[in-house]
């Protein structure tokens, strides 16, 4: 059995996780800004983009939940290693939630939080291939997608999203890829009443936008 | 990080990561709820509770090498508290500070928010006291987290109406409170009412830490907040028949400063840099340069 690859993290932990936390900072109190992260190594399924996000925020606090796709050895001891979260089999009590969008078949397994302390709502990180405040889609170019993509991962087409509310001086027009029904139900039906909700983070191989439970959303 | 111009043996902004992490997971779910309190860890800063510690862990867990920081104290950047805190981030982070509004990326304040209209990507961290806005009509957090959860606000009107039933208007004339986003109560902190209206659909990205109670809430960027009042009672903000003796602004919010021993009153303006940028009209200067008045020292050492 071949023992897992330990990946490189952060070069500088203290800068880089600031400067990651800003951009989501900013991602968040600004739905539908795209903005750009990384970090110097990826791993089969992990994005770079996902793996800062992860140094940034997680730690043995914060229990997370890998989808299947994710829940890989090389994943498992590189998140271990870096951010030392324990690790939840149950979705309902994860804080934070890494998936493929494919991947999700009902929205009502994650925490949405008690009206008393909404904030324990679950952080939802999506991996798509694109996302994109342009009209012009630069994220889907020729080249195909990086290797070691899941079949879930395969091209689909970009869902355009009209978003408005707090964050958004008027309306954002977004593009994200590889959403499915489930998720686009979700967005636009927004089952739980506010503050209850999920926070979604969708990140693309450098860029990430989120759409917290404040937003609404329309698909164009 | 330049770790040469940090003092030696600390963490960049002094707290430690696993301490920022959380703060800054608090952030995050601040801003997607705002108006709510997200309870955190508050540590212990280096100064006594009340001078500004939940501010301080806020701008700790959001600050960068990049950021330009610009810190006030009732709208001044020369007081006490303002000139300590600036210290402190330029000791522990090694940050440029600025005492221009316009130039900074990273505004702490206490008790004021400042006069020149904040940007985008501009951040404003208030210190706040007493996060909660309905603690003085229901002293129990179990009874008020409750009363946020259910959208229970009935007796902040209540309070409201009280004061026109003594005093014939709203006599709350600071730390008034708003409904965000049309569903959280909140206290902005001890800003004067002449404020409340800066806050709605701000461009800039509004942080507030409370550093004994232990809570952090946000205002993203474009949010409504609207002030609590009634149809017949509506909101109004403080005005001055006066106007600042230094700039001469009427627009201003402005400090009542006591001249002389004799009770003579002059308004200048709260916030320092605005004056300042406006600069000084002549004929508005009622103070004479040269002659310096005397103060009560000078008295009492004459009649010596």
């Amino acid at each position: 059995m071949n023992a897992p690859k330990i990946i490189r993290g952060f070069a500088e932990p203290v800068r880089d996780s600031q400067q990651t936390f800003r951009q989501l900072l900013k991602a968040m109190s600004e739905p539908g800004s795209v903005v750009n992260l990384t970090s110097p190594d990826a791993l089969t399924h992990l994005y770079s983009s996902t793996f800062a996000v992860c140094q940034a925020l997680l730690d043995q606090q914060t229990p997370l939940w890998l989808s299947p796709e994710f829940n890989t050895a090389d994943i498992r001891h590189n998140l271990h290693f870096h951010s030392g979260m324990p690790i939840t089999d149950e979705p309902a009590k994860a804080l934070f939630a890494i998936a493929y969008p494919g991947e999700i078949t009902a929205m009502s397994e994650f925490s949405i939080g008690s009206c008393e302390y909404p904030e324990t709502g679950c952080t939802l990180i999506l991996q798509v291939n694109s996302v994109s405040s342009e009209l012009t889609v630069s994220g889907l170019s020729a080249k195909e997608p990086s290797s070691g993509l899941s079949p879930l991962m395969s091209k689909q087409a970009l869902t355009s999203l009209k978003l408005s509310g707090p964050g958004i001086a008027t309306e954002k027009l977004i593009h994200i890829s590889d959403l499915n029904d489930v998720l686009i139900n979700y967005l636009v039906e927004r089952p739980d009443s506010f503050p209850l909700g999920i926070d979604l983070v969708f990140v693309a191989e450098q860029s990430l936008v989120c759409i917290p439970r404040t937003t609404t959303v329309e698909v164009l | 990080m330049s770790a040469a111009t940090i003092r030696d043996g600390y963490n960049f902004a002094y707290l430690d990561e696993q301490t920022k992490r959380m703060i800054r997971r608090a952030l995050l779910k601040a801003v997607a709820i705002p108006g709510y309190q997200v309870p955190f860890g508050g540590r212990e800063m280096p100064m006594p509770y009340g001078w500004g510690t939940g501010g301080m862990q806020v701008t700790a867990a959001v600050i960068g090498a990049d950021d330009v920081l610009k810190v006030i104290d009732q709208g001044a950047d020369d007081t006490t508290n303002a000139v300590s805190i600036r210290a402190f981030f330029k000791d522990l982070t090694g940050v440029e500070t600025t005492e221009k509004t316009r130039e900074a990326s990273l505004i702490q304040t206490r008790h004021r928010i400042p006069e020149a209209a904040l940007q985008e990507d501009q951040i404003l961290v208030y210190q706040v006291p007493i996060p909660e806005p309905l603690r003085f009509i229901e002293p129990s957090e179990v009874e008020t987290r409750k009363m946020h959860a259910l959208e229970d606000y009935g007796v902040m009107h209540v309070k409201l109406y009280e004061d026109i039933a003594h005093f014939g208007h709203i006599a709350t004339t600071y730390a008034y409170p708003v409904m965000v986003n049309g569903r959280y109560i909140m206290d902005p902190s001890p800003i004067p009412k002449f404020d409340n209206p800066k806050m709605h659909q701000m461009p800039a990205l509004q942080l507030f830490g409370a550093g004994r109670e232990k809570r952090i809430y946000a205002i993203p960027p474009y949010t409504d907040v609207k002030s609590l009042d009634f149809e017949d009672h509506p909101f109004e903000i403080q005005q001055w028949d006066e106007s600042c003796a230094i700039c001469g602004s009427h627009e201003s919010f402005l400090d009542e400063v006591i001249m002389d021993d004799l009770g003579t009153r002059s308004f200048i303006c709260s916030d320092t840099d605005f004056c300042r940028e406006r600069g000084p009209i002549e004929e508005s200067i009622n103070m004479p340069v040269d002659t310096p008045i005397d103060t009560p020292i000078d008295i009492l050492r004459e009649t010596l």
